[in-house]
């Protein structure tokens, strides 16, 4: 089987869904004439015209709710955001609007809309490197993708756009492995595994709510979304080498999220770490930590340990954002403390 | 006095152009929205009502007018005050008043309320109860009707207050760009909540703001159905030619508060009566029959039917199950979709 | 048809209204719109209109008062018109209760038995749980140390908790009453603080008593019959010896039900007579040779063996003269009573009188009483026994 990136997969998985449906289009800053500021609607504009790939003014709030628009007539809209950060000028339509009009219309609207954003800190401080799938987590009515691998990009968004309601598609910049025509090479980062790297050709969907077991384990469940996934498979490899099995699980959506298949582990391994870039307070990690606590505190010989970014703005100086950010120690470290918790 | 002085802004209702099964129709529409909510109005001292209302009372001819220029199809998006606008569009009122008393038989199951009224099968989008949330997505709506090629035209309804929010403009920036068939509807009630048109809008012409986005813009007496009508159907025919959005203000008056318990203090009384005699019905009425396009036994008839109607949308409201517990469970998601184990 | 007009909710915040002003009177002719009266909120003045066309017929609250929302304010009607039997009962004059909603209220339990003392995982508890291992008796590896499962398993994995000794032994199986005796004895060693006194009791006149009683009944009623009912009556002035410990408080029981300890070659059974302060010395009796013959058989029932308040242990028939028992859990004390034996008491400087005594003995829960109220119920207890009618 051909290997493709992640950026190639998400491409594919518009382009055969676009072929497939005329109702399928996509719109946001800079995705057709600049082919995408992450490179992954590449050749679009020139294949489905400017009709089905429009190019916009910076009016998230204002296209967002075009979107919304469109697809209460019938049309089925893939919404780019440039960076995720700029989601919050759409916060009204995406929360007030689009989450809540199916319930507020007694079933008569529906929302087919799937938003996709780059995320994640890569050196271009505070309003350029937020993780915020948490807000959106927070918000019924929406679904929220976290997809780590080629393989998962291509077969959640096929199914999110096959999906009647709002779908968030959060993808993380440093995955992309693609370059950025805006310049230079997208930063690498050496522990990507090539996990998922194999991409079929033709169509196929993931079901949302179905985690996948990254790598089987008995003595810790490590629960990981996006690069910090990736992070955590180079830390548990590491570690089996030291006597430490770990089991390491992608969740790959959080809205649905698959909680049989993590407590399943936590049952069989009754000490659990979860790690996600996102800030700490409010998080992803809360969330799942929260969950687990619930409902299988019976099972946990040691408290739930979070790695997640401080509560703080992502800083500028490198120094200070790896600081931050969740980096492999801080993964390793974890996982020994929360072994040794007792 | 805050707002404008009658005089400035009326104009002769005419009855140009317009014959008489449109006549009784304008008519009609505009006594259902009213009597809607006057019986509404009165209802919150005698039932539990639950939630509010934001009442159109003395807006209706805006409504009216430019929904009476649409097709079955076409679109509308509406605000919080949203009731004249449903009922321009003929929705049913017994859906609508069910909905109001939170009833499963609503148009919305109950789910929605006032300010979230919106019937699919007419076109009609939402009522919105944040302020100018739904420009755009009448905007995408006209972008849907070119790209599917059935020249269908999108309307959205909205207030002075809501002319200020960014949407406004980033909706008009595009509906410009891609000449989208969007008519954008200023009802320019005169008051924000407490503010008048002076005290938040820097340049208060408000139709002029369409020049910076190059949409042309017309100010009319929006408490003169015929004009509305008129003018309203030019912009909306323009618009499915192809010839792009228009932005169309009226200019007409808030008889009540805000909502139903909002005394509207910060208004002077005399003005409230200045306005009255100008009321939009009245002055149907009273020209309709100086000049022998309708006589009084024919309006008369309409109330009566427009009486019995409402009569029988509550009675149909009260025979609705109230709400349950647990209604809301299968409107979060789509049932069944392909997310699997969504909760 | 008569109109009723309720003090709307006038605001999300605004729960009551005062009536500032009434703008029309009982009796006026009123429009539909027309300003009934003036209403001030904490945010404003808001004016209550009339929803329809008739004359004002009455007005409830007061100029000045402040009302409730839901409450009735005022009726438009027809002149003349009878509204009061239109209205109805009171129930009728508020609406408020229409807008809350039924909702089926969730419970939370709040789990709270976990020993503060000991620390253990949560998934220890439940491994400890599921193999009927008692927390306290479990060490973790090292000391400070939370205990997890893997303590928890490797106790269950020894053979006994003291560990083994090198002396060969055979092992006897225990009955589930032998069991249960096990446990609760072992319990209550251990948590209840316990302390004994004993008294000797001259039996002369309960005998006797015991004799009469059996010639005028024709049945034989044991003495033990007698005993039972004597101290059902004494406890009746000392509720603390009917009592047990729970938590930080002491719990004094509203009935007296007295157990007795009935051993037989399969177990120690303490089947319970109830009320025995009301019941006559004759049921007692009967019920007593009852509930023996049933332990003998094993065909006790649950309401033979619950409820028990206070327990009495007789090893006289043994030949025993004193013994201190072991309190049953859920009580506060148990009386142990010895054999019958011939002593003497002085009757004065130069002579001595043969009498029958018996020795009681008396343990107590130390949290509940004290020595000094123990005394006190014995001696009350032996002035019952030796006035006995």
């Amino acid at each position: 089987m051909r290997k493709l990136s992640f950026a190639e997969a998400m491409r594919e998985a518009m382009v055969q869904e676009m072929e497939a449906d005329e109702n399928v289009f996509l719109i946001g800053e800079d995705v057709g004439l600049f082919n995408g500021a992450f490179n992954v609607s590449n050749g679009m504009l020139k294949k489905f015209g400017p009709q089905r790939v429009i190019d916009t003014p910076i009016s998230e709030a204002g296209f967002m709710g075009v979107g919304i628009g469109a697809a209460l007539t019938g049309l089925r809209p893939i919404i780019e955001f440039q960076y995720s950060d700029f989601m919050f000028c759409a916060m009204d339509q995406i929360v007030n609007e689009a989450a809540k009009l199916r319930l507020m219309s007694g079933g008569q609207a529906s929302v087919p809309v799937v938003l996709r954003a780059p995320q994640g800190a890569t050196g271009r401080a505070a309003q350029h490197s937020q993780s915020v799938e948490a807000y959106f987590m927070h918000t019924p009515g929406l679904y929220v993708a976290v997809p780590a691998t080629p393989y998962d990009a291509k077969g959640l968004m096929t199914a999110a756009m096959r999906m009647n309601d709002p779908v968030l598609i959060f993808e993380h910049k440093l995955l992309y492995g693609s370059a950025s025509p805006g310049g230079g090479k997208a930063k690498s980062d050496k522990t990507i595994s090539d996990i998922g790297t194999d991409v079929p050709e033709e169509q196929y969907i993931i079901p949302f709510g179905k985690a996948s077991i990254r790598k089987s384990g008995e003595d810790v469940t490590v629960i990981a979304t996006l690069v910090m996934l990736h992070r955590a498979l180079a830390v548990a490899n590491e570690l089996e080498e030291e006597g430490i099995s770990c089991e390491v699980i992608d969740p790959r959506t959080l809205v649905p999220l698959d909680e049989e298949t993590i407590l399943t582990s936590i049952k069989k391994t009754n000490r659990v770490v979860v790690v996600s870039e996102d800030v700490c307070r409010g998080g992803v990690c809360s969330e799942l930590t929260s969950i687990i606590t619930t409902r299988v505190f019976d099972y946990l010989d040691a408290p739930v340990v979070q790695v997640c970014a401080d509560n703080t703005p992502i800083p500028f100086g490198p120094a200070s954002e790896m600081s931050v950010i969740p980096q492999l120690d801080d993964i390793k470290g974890a996982i020994l403390r929360v072994l040794k918790d007792n | 006095m805050n707002a404008r002085k009658p005089e400035q802004v009326v104009t002769p209702l005419t009855f140009t152009g317009i014959r008489k099964p449109l006549l009784e129709k304008l008519y009609l529409r505009m006594v259902r929205a009213r009597e809607f909510e006057e019986k509404l109005y009165y209802l919150f001292l005698t039932t539990p009502m639950p939630g509010t209302m934001h009442q159109a009372t003395g807006q209706e001819a805006v409504a009216v007018g430019v929904a009476s220029a649409l097709k079955k199809n076409d679109y509308v998006t509406s605000t919080h005050r949203g009731h004249a606008h449903c009922i321009a569009k003929d929705v049913p009122l017994d859906l609508m008043m069910a909905e109001m008393f939170a009833r499963r038989n609503g148009v919305c199951k109950g789910m929605g309320g006032s300010m979230h009224l919106c019937d699919f099968s007419r076109g009609m989008l939402g009522a919105f109860g944040i302020v100018g949330s739904g420009i755009p997505i009448a905007t995408g709506a006209a972008l849907s009707s070119v790209y599917r090629g059935s020249k269908q035209v999108a309307v959205s309804f909205f207030g002075d207050g809501a002319i200020n929010e960014g949407v406004f403009h980033e909706a008009l920036n595009m509906a410009s760009l891609w000449k989208l068939p969007v008519v954008y509807v200023i009802e320019n009630n005169q008051y924000a909540l407490s503010m008048p048109n002076e005290k938040v809008s820097a340049v208060t012409d408000l139709s002029s703001r369409g020049c910076g986005y190059n949409i042309p813009g017309i100010t009319i007496d929006g408490n003169n159905v015929t004009e509305v009508y008129r003018t309203a159907k030019k912009a909306i025919d323009r618009a499915r030619a192809g010839e792009g959005p228009f932005l169309l203000e009226c200019i007409t008056y808030r008889m009540r508060g805000h909502a139903r318990f909002e005394p509207a203090s910060y208004r002077d009384k005399d003005e409230v009566e200045e306005w009255k005699p100008f009321d939009p019905i009245k002055r149907f009425r009273e020209t309709a029959i100086e000049n022998n396009k309708m006589s009084e036994g024919e309006l008369n008839a309409i109330d009566e039917q427009v009486k019995k109607e409402i009569e029988d949308a509550v009675a149909f409201a009260e025979s609705g199950e109230k709400v349950g517990p647990k209604d809301y469970l299968q409107f979060i998601y789509e049932p069944n979709s392909t997310a699997g184990g969504a909760e | 048809m008569a109109i009723k007009i309720f003090l709307p909710r006038l605001g999300e915040s605004v729960e009551e209204a005062t009536i500032g002003r009434w703008c029309k009177e009982v009796g006026d002719k009123v429009e539909r719109g027309d300003v009934i009266a003036e209403l001030e909120t904490a945010k404003a003045m808001m004016e209550l209109e009339s929803p329809a066309k008739g004359v004002l017929l009455a007005v409830f609250p007061e100029l000045g008062e402040t009302i409730p929302m839901g409450e009735l304010v005022a009726i438009v009607g027809k002149a003349g018109e009878d509204w009061e039997s239109e209205i109805g009962s009171a129930k009728e004059k508020s609406i408020k209760t229409d807008l809350t909603p039924e909702v089926e209220k969730t419970k939370r339990a709040y789990h709270a038995d976990y020993a503060r003392s000991i620390r253990i995982s949560p998934n220890a508890k439940r491994v400890a749980r599921e193999l009927g291992i008692k927390i306290d008796l479990i060490q973790p590896k090292s000391s400070g140390e939370r205990i997890t499962a893997d303590d928890v398993r490797r106790l269950a994995n020894q053979a006994s908790p003291g560990g083994k000794s090198n002396i060969p032994s055979r092992k006897v199986i225990l009955n589930t009453i032998e069991k249960i005796t096990a446990r609760r004895m072992s319990e209550s060693a251990r948590t209840i603080p316990q302390f004994s006194i004993s008294m000797e009791v001259d039996v002369g006149q309960i005998i006797s008593a015991s004799e009469k009683i059996s010639r005028d009944s024709g049945k034989h009623i044991t003495l033990s019959a007698l005993i039972l009912k004597a101290v059902g009556t004494a406890i009746k002035a000392y509720p603390k010896v009917n009592a047990f410990f729970s938590g930080e408080d002491v719990f004094i029981y509203q009935e007296i039900n007295i157990a007795i300890a009935v051993s037989t070659d399969h177990g120690l059974y303490v089947p319970v007579i109830h009320k025995a302060n009301e019941k006559p010395v004759e049921k007692i009796s009967d019920h007593l040779i009852e509930l023996a013959n049933k332990c003998r058989d094993r065909s006790l029932l649950p309401i033979d063996t619950e409820g028990a308040t206070f327990t009495i242990s007789n090893l006289g028939m043994m030949g025993v003269r004193q013994f201190v028992p072991i309190i049953d859990l859920s009580q506060s004390a148990i009386l142990g009573v010895g054999a019958v034996y011939d002593g003497f008491k002085v009757k004065d400087e130069t002579s001595l009188l043969p009498i029958k005594k018996m020795t009681l003995t008396l343990t107590c829960d130390h949290r509940v009483l004290d020595g000094v109220y123990a005394a006190a119920f014995l001696r009350d207890l032996k002035e019952v026994i030796e006035c006995f009618e």
